[in-house]
């Protein structure tokens, strides 16, 4: 069957139109909504007797000691000056000589006392050396997660809270008093708080 | 020649009937028909709410809870977020788009976006900043076509680095302290 030429191209034309419409009809209507939401975090923050830092001196007059010198008492008030509770809080003393160097003789021969005064207990009380020595002493828990930090102490620390502790340092032997060997030396004694949030 | 009147009477008359039967077979019959059809556009419209947000008063954007103190390690409580179609042709959700501002890069960096669909299937479980690294654009696979006057639900936790699903993971970094971040997620929405 032959198609007459007119009708050829009306039939074109027709084709044409409909790829048009199919064009149109490929888009797409689009549309966005959104959500959002702030997140902000907390921080933490540790004053020892209302000084912040990690290089605190606290003095103690304890210089030209005795043999049988007064017991040396120093309060350390531990404040969490951040805005999240401490989950933990770890106490990590150091006192040169206990490892055998200078000033040995003086530091193997000291006693210390901590206790929070705060809650009333004694939180160790024993060498000088057996403390700066180990990481977990008496009335300290051995640190779960954290390491290098001393040992837990017993009580946690709110935002904005204060523990107060006392440090007593005595000779050991308090009725023979320091070793001969101990005259003209010293020690330094370093105590470091580290608070965790979790 | 001369006819008489009579004759030519007839005469005349002939040709005038002639006249009158040939203007009618000029005249056709005729008649029209038409069709008329009239085409609306449809109207691709969503809607987002969340039971524990506010939603702007334009119904497109929704703002959540806000999270404040937030320490090193949390896992904030999962948000239901609700797309719904009310305009009058299927809305297809084809994905969202993760975005942010922020004060502290550190905690931008360890900030986790969890998304869950409403079959409990995990679209998305990445550090924003990650997600930001590349495109920004969490991809639902095949879409999630939502019927007019349907909604759909995706389920949005935010959390430290790790942290989501319970795991207690790495949390923030030390630098990520009394930070903030806004995130932003964007349904985008094809009809």
């Amino acid at each position: 069957m032959s198609v007459h030429p007119k009708l050829m191209i009306g039939a074109g034309i027709a084709i044409a139109g409909l790829g048009l419409i199919g064009a149109g009809a490929g888009a797409t209507y689009t549309a966005q909504v959104s959500t959002n939401t702030s997140i902000s975090t907390g921080g933490i923050g540790l004053s020892l007797n209302g000084q912040t830092g990690s290089a605190l001196r606290l003095g103690v007059d304890a210089k030209n000691l005795g043999p049988h010198f007064t017991p040396i008492s120093k309060d350390l008030l531990l404040k969490n000056t951040g805005t999240l509770d401490l989950a933990s809080d770890y106490l990590s003393v150091t006192a040169t000589g206990c490892d055998g160097g200078t000033g040995a003789a003086l530091a193997k021969a000291l006693q210390v006392r901590l206790t929070d005064v705060t809650h009333n207990m004694q939180v160790y009380d024993g060498a000088l050396c057996s403390l700066a020595d180990s990481p977990s002493g008496q009335g300290f828990t051995t640190p779960p997660v954290h390491t290098g930090v001393g040992g837990q102490l017993p009580h946690q620390l709110g935002a904005g809270a204060s523990i107060l502790y006392q440090v007593v340092i005595q000779p050991t032997d308090t009725a023979a008093g320091l070793p001969a060997a101990a005259q003209n030396s010293s020690t330094t004694v370093s105590f470091a708080f580290t608070g965790f949030d979790s | 020649m001369a006819y008489s009147r009579k004759v030519l009477t007839v005469g005349a008359l002939g040709v005038a009937a002639l006249a009158l039967i040939g203007t009618g077979a000029g005249a056709t019959f005729h008649d029209s028909a038409k069709a008329q059809q009239t085409i609306t556009a449809g109207n691709l419209s969503v809607l987002i709410t969340s039971p524990s947000g506010s939603t702007s008063p334009d119904g497109k954007t929704v703002t959540l809870n806000t999270l404040t103190n937030e320490p090193s390690h949390f896992s904030a409580p999962q948000e239901t977020v609700t797309v719904t179609n009310n305009g009058s042709v299927p809305a297809t959700v084809t994905g969202f788009t993760a975005a942010d501002t922020y004060d502290n890069a550190a905690l931008e960096g360890a900030l986790n976006i969890q998304l869950v669909d409403s079959g409990g299937h995990q679209i998305c479980n990445d550090l924003i900043s990650t997600l930001k690294a590349g495109t920004g654009f969490i991809a639902i696979p095949g879409g999630t076509t939502i019927a007019t006057g349907g909604s759909m639900n995706v389920y949005v936790t935010f959390s430290s680095s790790g942290n989501s699903d319970g795991n207690y993971g790495t949390g923030l970094p030390q630098a990520a302290q009394r930070g903030s971040v806004t995130p932003t997620l964007t349904a985008n929405v094809t009809g």
